[in-house]
C-alpha cells in the first residue's frame, strides 16, 4: 500500500486536537447540538425510527 | 460513555440497511477529529460546525451509492477538505474579511504547515515497517507547491485566482 495511502487511512486519528481548548461539557452540547441539526436536515429519526428492544415491547404490554 | 468495539466496516454495511444507530456510532466516533481540522483551518467554531454538519448530511445521503471499496477515512478527509475550500472561498468573495483570511488563514496552508502533513505519519514512527515508502525519499521540494509560490509573492489577488481555478477544475 503506498504511503500516501497509510497516511489518509490514518489521518482521523493524528488530527491535532491541541489547538481547540473544549470542556467536556461543552463537547457533549455541541456534539449533541451538531447531531440535532443533522437530524433536522436529512429527517431520518421520521423517516427511520428506532424500533424499540424486545424487552420494552414485553413491559409495555403489562 | 458509550463502548462500541464494532468495526467501521460493518457500521458501513450497516448503513446499506438503513440502520440510523449505525450511522449515528459513526458520527461520534468521528466529528471530534473533523471538528477540530475544520477549526484548525478556519479558526472559526461556527464555520467547523457547519462544515461537520455537512459531511454527516452527504454521508447520510450517499449511503446507498457507496462502492464496495469504500474507504470511511478517505471519505471524510475529501469531503472536510472540499468543504473548508469552499467556505475560504465564499469568505474571499466577502470584501470584509480579507484582512483576517491574509493573516489568520492563509498561513494554515503554507508550505511550512503543509510540509507537517508530508511527514511519515506517528505511528510510522515508532512502529517503522521494513520497506516502507517515506515521502521525504520522493525529493519534493516544499518551495515548489503552489501555495508557497503566490504566498512568498505576498500577492493575495493572484492567491485568490489559483483558488478559484482550482475549485473550478
Amino acid at each position: 500500500m503506498p504511503a500516501e495511502v497509510n497516511q489518509v487511512q490514518m489521518w482521523l486519528s493524528i488530527v491535532d486536537k491541541s489547538e481547540l481548548q473544549m470542556s467536556e461539557e461543552d463537547k457533549i452540547n455541541f456534539e449533541i447540538e451538531i447531531l440535532n441539526e443533522i437530524k433536522a436536515y436529512t429527517a431520518y429519526p421520521l423517516l427511520f425510527p428506532k424500533t424499540k428492544p424486545w424487552w420494552q415491547k414485553i413491559t409495555a404490554l403489562f | 460513555m458509550r463502548r462500541n468495539f464494532t468495526p467501521d466496516q460493518t457500521l458501513i454495511d450497516q448503513l446499506f440497511l438503513d440502520n440510523t444507530d449505525a450511522f449515528e456510532e459513526l458520527y461520534y466516533r468521528h466529528w471530534y477529529s473533523l471538528y477540530s481540522y475544520s477549526y484548525g483551518k478556519l479558526r472559526s467554531h461556527n464555520d467547523a460546525k457547519i462544515i461537520v454538519r455537512n459531511v454527516f448530511i452527504s454521508l447520510w445521503n450517499e449511503r446507498n451509492k457507496l462502492p464496495l471499496n469504500f474507504s470511511l477515512s478517505a471519505f471524510l478527509y475529501s469531503e472536510v477538505r472540499n468543504e473548508v475550500v469552499k467556505c475560504v472561498n465564499a469568505k474571499m468573495n466577502a470584501e470584509a474579511e480579507e484582512t483576517f483570511i491574509e493573516s489568520q488563514i492563509i498561513p494554515g496552508f503554507a508550505s511550512r504547515e503543509l510540509a507537517k502533513a508530508k511527514k511519515p505519519v506517528s505511528h510510522a514512527n515508532v512502529y517503522p515497517k521494513p520497506g516502507r515508502l517515506r515521502l521525504s525519499e520522493l525529493n519534493v521540494s516544499p518551495k515548489e507547491t503552489i501555495w508557497e509560490k503566490y504566498y512568498s509573492r505576498g500577492n493575495f489577488k493572484s492567491l485568490k485566482q489559483a483558488l478559484q481555478t482550482m475549485l473550478n477544475f
